[in-house]
């Protein structure tokens, strides 16, 4: 510091005067640390090639389906797992401690083991403070039964914490770190434990408000009939006191719609000001009404309500209410009757216009809310104004506090001028609105309504997000079905197919098929999207069954001619590809490989001789057909073929022309032995004539292939 | 499909079998003709079993089947494999599908990475072949050599454009003066500090060379006296270059570059006080002490003076006005590395001096 000080003596001696104020330097524009990065960050958009950002860049790493997401996304999660595990038990190993700033995750610790631990009351919260529920449940039993006093406060943490968790540890949903098994977890919504921790603390503590509070609605998270039970009688018991809002929304989701009315009428009386956990929970209680036409009203009724006390209802709101919106009867198909089928194309009209009218709020609010926001606050100017002498410098300091206070508490809200977000998460649910919809949207084939659905997700206002591999990959994948299934079009296919398979929606059967149906449908024709759905389909594994068949009529229909150079490759080194997979399916003869084994239909060879032909890979085709005529390849331990079904009539017609064009005999021969499996004498004789024309047959041989179609039944 | 199967059973061979022995009949019934010829050896003519000498074992040993092999004798039995599912999971390179209308390439690569193959859709060829117009350098799949090297491919004129638009809402005007006049630098901004900082990929965001602060000073800014120049010039030792005239101060001993640059300007401080104190020791310098050899009062001048007045006496006509001109050419070659040019130029001023003709 010295230095700098003596310095600007130096300089102010030594520079003489008004030679540095020669410079005009601008002073810096503010910025914040993220600032320059969330420009730079700006100029990327999404790379619709790529694969989602926690896989690897690789064609043989990048996953197609949903499936292959998954075990690849857990196989890396646990393999982390597993490498902490390991730094855990031999912390020495990896003690390479270059890190700075210091990483915790380098140096993973043991949980502290509750029988080990100091018996101590500051133990006690540690572990309540990071939250093991089980763990605390057992120190604290531990420190009762050693007779250690434990102090009301951190009793009441304790039971705080037992209560919202039932007495066991986090649920999956909650866990932070590892994104891998919150997503993918499975569990199911436990009920109330009766005489554990929990029951145990809320006796030995002071009745207050608190506690009953979140006992009651503890009870009311868990909820089987008895526990809600109780929590009534709780409730009734504690009539003298003001119990918490919290308590209020738990009773309020647990009890039938009237009920519910009632519970929100009290709070009403106790001056308790509802929060939107609240009206979700009269949301929830209202799609219990049985009765279709009561419910919708209730919904209305509600709806409103959040709007007369001036809130914005969330979208976790909209998502139960769109959720309710068709009966749950009705959604299967086959089970429907017909007159099932006009109320549940009714309640499909009705959730549409809900849907809509939601879309639009949405979409409004994020368009308006800006200026909204600026005439709220020039109002709140205006006002002042008014009633004060804005001249007297009093005033005028308390006009700008006044305009200040505006600013904060749109900050506060989530809301500042540039940076604004009105679509934000209110409570866990929030993100569910928008598959549901969709889902509504994709029964209804209402792709206008899609379109807008997805805008509104994928805007920059929205920051509300579906968790990537389970919830969001269906919605896009209702998105893409519907807006595939709506167009004629087949390059706006491609172009959603191309940008969404397999980096936002994973292959799979149903979709694949669509895609068939649509090029088949079409007139036009597109060989880059056949090539894409066939190729995906490769890597999805649909190659065996009904897709399998599929694409081989497809690759069949396509017409050559119709190809450029490079597409004509493409489509060779195709066709070998499939082949040369179907045939290693049939080979999996081995004992113990055999449950792999696809063997060849007659079909199938006869399709994928065809495909080699068109290829001008005539010498494999025959080698293939060959496998229909030879006993062995269809019996035994060893067989590759099915010994059942017959070869495509078609193909095999368009194989003895192209055997007959390349005047090639013995393909020709070959052709008709095997047409001659299903045919009769009456249909061979004109082929045999025609050979016979067409090639050079010399007597002998023309007297065999007589000889043979004599044989043949009438 | 096998209704008709017992004719084929009968016959054991296809019509284009039957068809083909028609033509040449050399062929026909291979398997039968086999086993018949299988049956006859086997007998010797006594018809007694014929026993065959044993010279090595009749299965070919593996050597042999893989030379049969490799020489295309013996057909190569293929077997599935289990991975069957995991190889065709494989993707097509994802280049295939990129189409410079549809897609930014500053959105496929946004920043530094290796090169992978998959993802640029460009026949780049890398590495070195003994031949290379018969055969060209290898293509980029597997390659490490392109690994290897950094590439900028995220550093298109494209994106560099987009990057500079994006984070000009953060940057001022540049000073107007300078523009107009780039020497104002100089005077206004005297002092220049550099420092290095480094960014990597890894667990530790600390850097050991990021602490060396590099300082460089304008010396004549400071303004100082003669005296105090000359002991500020001999303070700062070869820190001080004397052609641009400015002084570079290094530090690094400190830990960070807060601590050394604080550190250069204290030195800088210092070295400035230092310069302006006169001590008693100063005033016994000599002619010798200086830091260049002077004209005045050397002994060379009065030697010249003393030949002036002679040639003077002699008759000659020497320019003695240029005396002061020759004093400034033989201080700089008495201060500065003799050179061939240097003396030439002293011979010449010399006889300029004297007043000898250059033609003589």
């Amino acid at each position: 510091m010295i230095g700098r000080i003596g310095l600007s003596r130096v300089l102010t001696r030594g520079l003489s005067s008004g030679e540095a104020a020669k410079l005009t330097i601008q002073p810096a524009i503010e910025r914040s640390p993220t600032d320059l990065l969330n420009a730079l960050s700006e100029t990327v958009g999404p790379d619709t090639t790529a694969p989602h950002f926690a896989y690897i860049d690789d064609p043989i790493t990048i996953p197609s389906t949903q499936s292959a997401k998954k075990t690849y996304f857990m196989a890396k999660e646990f393999g982390k797992r597993a490498a902490r595990e390991l730094a855990t038990e031999w912390p020495t190993l990896f003690a390479f401690d270059r890190d700075q700033p210091r990483l915790p995750a380098f140096r993973p610790q043991h949980l502290a083991d509750p029988f080990q631990v100091d018996p101590t009351e500051k133990s006690l919260l540690k572990m309540i403070k990071s939250r093991e529920v089980q763990d605390s449940c057992v120190l604290y039993e531990r420190l009762r039964s050693e007779n250690v006093e434990v102090s009301e406060k951190v009793q009441l943490e304790l039971f705080r914490l037992v209560a919202y968790y039932n007495s066991s540890n986090i649920p999956f949903s909650e866990w932070q770190e590892w994104a891998g098994i919150r997503n993918f977890g499975e569990e199911s919504n436990g009920k109330w434990k009766t005489g554990g921790v929990a029951d145990l603390l809320f006796e030995t503590l002071q009745k207050t408000d608190e506690t009953v509070s979140i006992m009651i609605a503890a009870l009311c998270k868990f909820h089987d009939s008895q526990s809600v039970e109780r929590a009534k009688e709780l409730y009734k018991e504690h009539q003298t006191g003001k119990i918490h809002l919290e308590a209020f929304n738990g009773l309020i989701g647990a009890s039938s719609f009237n009920a519910a009315k009632k519970l929100a009428a009290e709070m009403n009386s106790l001056k308790i000001s509802p929060n939107i956990s609240t009206f979700n929970a009269l949301l929830f209680s209202a799609a219990k009404i049985s009765k279709y036409e009561e419910k919708i009203k209730a919904f209305s009724e509600i709806i409103a309500e959040i709007r007369e006390l001036d809130m914005e209802p969330a979208l976790s709101c909209y998502y139960i209410i769109v959720k309710n919106l068709i009966d749950s009867k009705l959604l299967d198909k086959e089970k429907r009757g017909e007159n099932e089928e006009q109320s549940y194309n009714k309640q499909l009209t009705l959730a549409v216009s809900w849907i809509s009218e939601i879309l639009n709020e949405i979409e409004g609010d994020i368009v308006f809310f800006k200026k909204r926001l600026k005439i709220r606050i020039f109002h709140i100017k205006i006002d002042f104004l008014q009633q004060n002498v804005i001249s007297e410098p009093i005033f005028r300091s308390k006009f700008f506090k006044m305009y200040d206070f505006s600013h904060r508490f749109c900050q506060n809200q989530g809301i500042s001028d540039e940076n604004y977000k009105n679509l934000a998460p209110v409570t866990s649910q929030c993100h569910l609105f928008f598959v549901e919809a969709m889902g509504v949207l994709y029964r209804a084939s209402n792709e206008k309504l899609a379109e807008q659905l997805r805008n509104i997700y994928e805007s920059s206002q929205n920051s509300i997000k579906m968790p990537v591999f389970t919830v969001e990959s269906t919605f896009y994948n209702r998105y893409l079905q519907l807006a595939i299934e709506q167009t004629p079009s087949l390059n706006r296919i491609q172009e959603l197919y191309f940008s969404m398979v397999p980096r936002l929606v994973g292959v799979n059967n149903s979709l694949t098929s669509l895609v068939f149906r649509k090029i088949s449908a079409s007139s036009e024709r597109n060989w880059p999207l056949l090539r894409r759905a066939i190729v995906d389909g490769i890597t999805a594994g649909q190659l065996n069954g009904v897709l399998g068949e599929e694409m081989r009529k497809q690759l069949s229909n396509v017409q050559l001619h119709t190809l450029g150079t490079s597409e004509r490759e493409q489509y060779t080194t195709l066709v070998q590809k499939l082949v040369a997979v179907w045939i290693e399916f049939s080979q999996f003869t081995e004992e113990r490989m055999r449950r792999l084994q696809r063997k060849l239909s007659p079909s199938q060879i006869s399709e994928c001789a065809l495909l080699l032909t068109r290829i001008g890979e005539q010498q494999k085709a025959y080698e293939l057909l060959e496998l229909l005529l030879d006993e062995n390849a269809s019996s035994g331990e060893e067989a590759t073929v099915y010994p059942k079904g017959h070869a495509r009539p078609w193909a095999m017609a368009e194989l003895f022309e192209d055997a007959l064009r390349k005047k090639d005999t013995y393909g020709a021969a070959l052709c008709l032995e095997i047409l001659s499996l299903t045919a009769n004498r009456a249909k061979l004789e004109p082929l045999v004539n025609r050979m016979v024309e067409k090639c050079n047959v010399n007597q002998e041989q023309a007297r065999i292939l007589q000889g043979f179609v004599r044989l043949r039944p009438q | 499909m096998h209704r008709l199967s017992h004719i084929s059973t009968r016959s054991r061979s296809t019509l284009a079998d039957k068809l083909r022995s028609a033509v040449g009949g050399s062929d026909y019934g291979k398997s039968k003709q086999a086993l018949a010829a299988g049956s006859i050896a086997a007998k010797d003519e006594n018809g007694e079993d014929f026993r065959e000498l044993y010279v090595m074992p009749k299965r070919k040993l593996r050597g042999q089947i893989q030379l049969e092999q490799n020489t295309g004798r013996a057909e190569i039995k293929t077997r599935s494999r289990f991975d069957l599912m995991d190889r065709l999971a494989e993707r097509p390179p994802r280049s295939e599908e990129m189409d410079p209308e549809k897609h930014k390439w500053s959105d496929v690569w946004p920043a530094a990475r290796t090169f992978a193959a998959s993802v640029v859709p460009l026949p780049v060829r890398m590495g070195s072949r003994p031949n290379v117009e018969k055969r060209a350098p290898f293509k980029k799949e597997g390659n490490l050599e392109l690994v290897k090297i950094p590439n900028f491919l995220h550093l298109t004129p494209v994106a560099i454009k987009q990057h500079c638009d994006a984070i000009k809402k953060f940057c001022t005007p540049f000073p107007p003066e300078l523009i107009a006049t780039p020497s104002l630098a100089a005077t206004c901004l005297p002092i220049s500090v550099q420092y290095s900082t480094y960014i990597h990929q890894g667990t530790n965001i600390r850097d050991i060379r990021s602490r060396v602060v590099t300082m460089i000073v304008d010396v004549e800014s400071l303004k100082l006296t003669e005296n105090a120049q000359e002991k500020f010039i001999r303070l700062a030792g070869k820190r001080y270059n004397k052609e641009s005239k400015k002084l570079t101060i290094i530090t690094d001993r400190c830990h960070t570059r807060k601590q050394n640059l604080d550190y250069a300007h204290y030195l800088l401080t210092v070295l400035y006080h230092e310069a302006n104190k006169v001590e008693q020791w100063a005033e016994l310098k000599e002619r010798s002490d200086n830091l260049q050899v002077e004209f005045e009062g050397s002994e060379t001048k009065t030697k010249l003076v003393d030949l002036i007045e002679k040639a003077k006496t002699a008759g000659l006509k020497p320019d003695e006005s240029s005396i002061t001109e020759f004093g400034e050419m033989w201080k700089s070659y008495r201060n500065s590395e003799e050179t061939v040019d240097k003396t030439r130029e002293y011979g010449r001023q010399m006889k300029k001096l004297l007043g000898i003709s250059g033609n003589n």
